[in-house]
């Protein structure tokens, strides 16, 4: 009990530690808070920053349940902007081209070539170009540890999903460039749906135009062109909604698609938490065609079928069967 | 094939085979074709014992559609830009495109009793792609080729929208991979 005025003065020096300890442990946690989600998200933006403005070219192994595929990208950023290029390595050269122009899909075993000048790519702006975008709210950044990958020592960034509604991932980044060197899609229970990984990996080099350009003219092959007039942009009411969403989720995009021998056009609503996304797709039954009704999945991707008033709903996307399956249930007609 | 490769290839499809190794052996299946039959061989057994395969038994069907195809040899022309006179663009939109691909894509690879694969491929856009549905490969587990190929549709289409760069050019990865199953 202080008493008189020496009493006083060590309670208030008592005070004032106590102040001091109370200080530094809420500055420590808010350090601390800076190295995990911050960080991690730091690191994640920087990926995004390297994938579109360095040279690099590698192979990869796609992997997916037993599915193998070797794979071969190019990047390039020049005074035209970005080109990459991607191909298989295995059986026939299958390859996409990416420019300012669009998309153009190679498939030399069909003789088809297929283009999309839509430039859709652009229309979604790179999920952390923004700091944090809301994704902390629905999904826990954090850094993992090092390991080596392609013969480089990558930085590993966790990602998982705070509901059961999305997928996770993990990110191994090249600890130099913050270039992705691997990275696993888990599923809800942890294990990996999808592994891309770099078996080599040649960063900042000079690109020559030559590797960039198609394996073929695909002279001879039939082409499929689509594009931003081609097909409608719905910028009015829908007659269709879903009732339901996970939280996050938003409607970004939403267009009618023609189909050529059919009057009446698909109505596609595309939405996104920023990272994850999935597809509500609405077209009209046609006569005495048998619906989609039910599950399916590849890899990652899943899909659910129903039908409202002679219409085929399908959700497509790659979040878990359970969220397709919410939304396609609660899709409605107003 | 030697033991221990054996033993690295089923430790790999139980995901147990440590990452070093694993780019090693990766590499190998991709480039020998008999490997890859094991490999996906041993799928097939992991996915029968942790029930992971769709109720109907599709190594029926692979024994029953079998075609040999022959594939016609892909001219190398020398390399240029696309001169845009040339181009004879055949009028469509995202979703014909992306259903045009898949029709075009129709079923793939699946491995006969001996481990080799069969191709079987349409030939003009509007046939009905052959029925077959296999365990392994990269395709939408349905056995209706119409639903399959609707879905594929929707998978290009929706993969066109995904502009995040966590997945930048990987949904194309996905869809050059697509048929892998060859």
């Amino acid at each position: 009990m202080p008493a008189g005025n020496g009493g006083g003065l060590r309670l208030a020096v008592d005070v004032q530690r106590l102040l001091c300890a109370l200080f530094l442990v809420l500055a420590l946690g808010v350090v601390q808070a800076d190295d995990g989600s911050d960080d991690a998200f730091q690191w994640l933006k920087r990926m995004g920053e390297a994938a579109r403005t360095l040279n690099y070219q590698g192979t990869f192994v796609y992997r997916q349940g037993s599915l193998l595929d070797t794979l071969r990208i190019i990047h390039r950023v020049d005074a035209e902007g970005e080109r990459e290029r991607m191909v298989s390595l295995n059986g026939v050269a299958r390859e996409v081209v990416r420019d300012a122009k669009g998309v153009t899909c190679i498939l030399p075993d069909h003789h088809s070539v297929v283009v999309d000048r839509s430039r859709r790519n652009g229309l979604l702006p790179s999920a952390f170009r923004t700091a944090n975008a809301g994704l902390d709210a629905h999904y826990r950044f954090t850094l993992g540890g090092r390991e080596r990958v392609a013969g480089r020592t990558a930085r590993i960034v966790n990602i998982q999903p705070k509901d059961a509604y999305r997928y996770g991932y993990r990110l191994w980044l090249d600890e130099d460039t913050a270039l992705l060197l691997k990275s696993e899609l888990l599923g809800s229970d942890g294990a990996a749906l999808e592994q891309i990984l770099y078996t080599s990996i040649d960063i900042g080099a000079d690109i020559p135009d030559d590797l960039l350009e198609p394996s073929t003219l695909g002279e001879g092959y039939t082409w499929h062109t689509s594009g931003q007039d081609q097909s409608v942009s719905d910028a009015g009411e829908s007659e269709w909604d879903t009732s339901w969403l996970p939280a996050g989720f938003s409607l970004r995009h939403r267009e009618r698609n023609p189909l050529p021998n059919q009057p009446v056009p698909v109505q596609h609503m595309w939405f996104s938490d920023g990272l994850a996304s999935f597809s509500l797709y609405v077209e009209r039954l046609e006569a005495d065609k048998d619906p989609f009704r039910g599950h399916s999945r590849v890899g990652a991707m899943n899909a659910f079928g129903t039908v409202v008033d002679d219409y085929q709903i399908t959700v497509v996307g790659e979040v878990p069967q359970g969220t397709v399956d919410r939304i396609g249930r609660a899709v409605r007609r107003r | 094939m030697s033991d221990e490769l054996r033993e690295m290839l089923s430790a790999l499809v139980d995901g147990e085979l440590a990452d070093v190794d694993s780019v090693h052996v990766l590499d190998r299946i991709a480039r020998e074709p008999a490997l890859k039959a094991v490999w996906e061989r041993y799928h097939l057994v992991s996915d029968v014992l942790r029930n992971h395969l769709p109720a109907v038994s599709s190594v029926d069907l692979v024994d029953k559609v079998r075609q040999a195809v022959q594939a016609e040899p892909v001219s190398i022309r020398p390399r240029r830009r696309l001169p845009t006179a040339v181009l004879r663009p055949v009028a469509g939109f995202a979703l014909a495109a992306s259903v045009a691909v898949v029709a075009v894509l129709g079923f793939r690879g699946m491995s006969g009793p001996d481990g080799t694969s069969a191709v079987v491929e349409t030939v003009a856009q509007t046939q009905a792609p052959a029925s077959g549905v296999g365990p392994t490969g990269l395709r939408w587990d349905v056995d209706r080729p119409d639903v399959e190929a609707r879905l594929s549709a929707y998978m290009v289409n929706h993969s066109e929208h995904t502009g995040s760069t966590l997945r930048g050019m990987m949904p194309y990865a996905r869809i050059i991979a697509y048929d892998a199953g060859r």
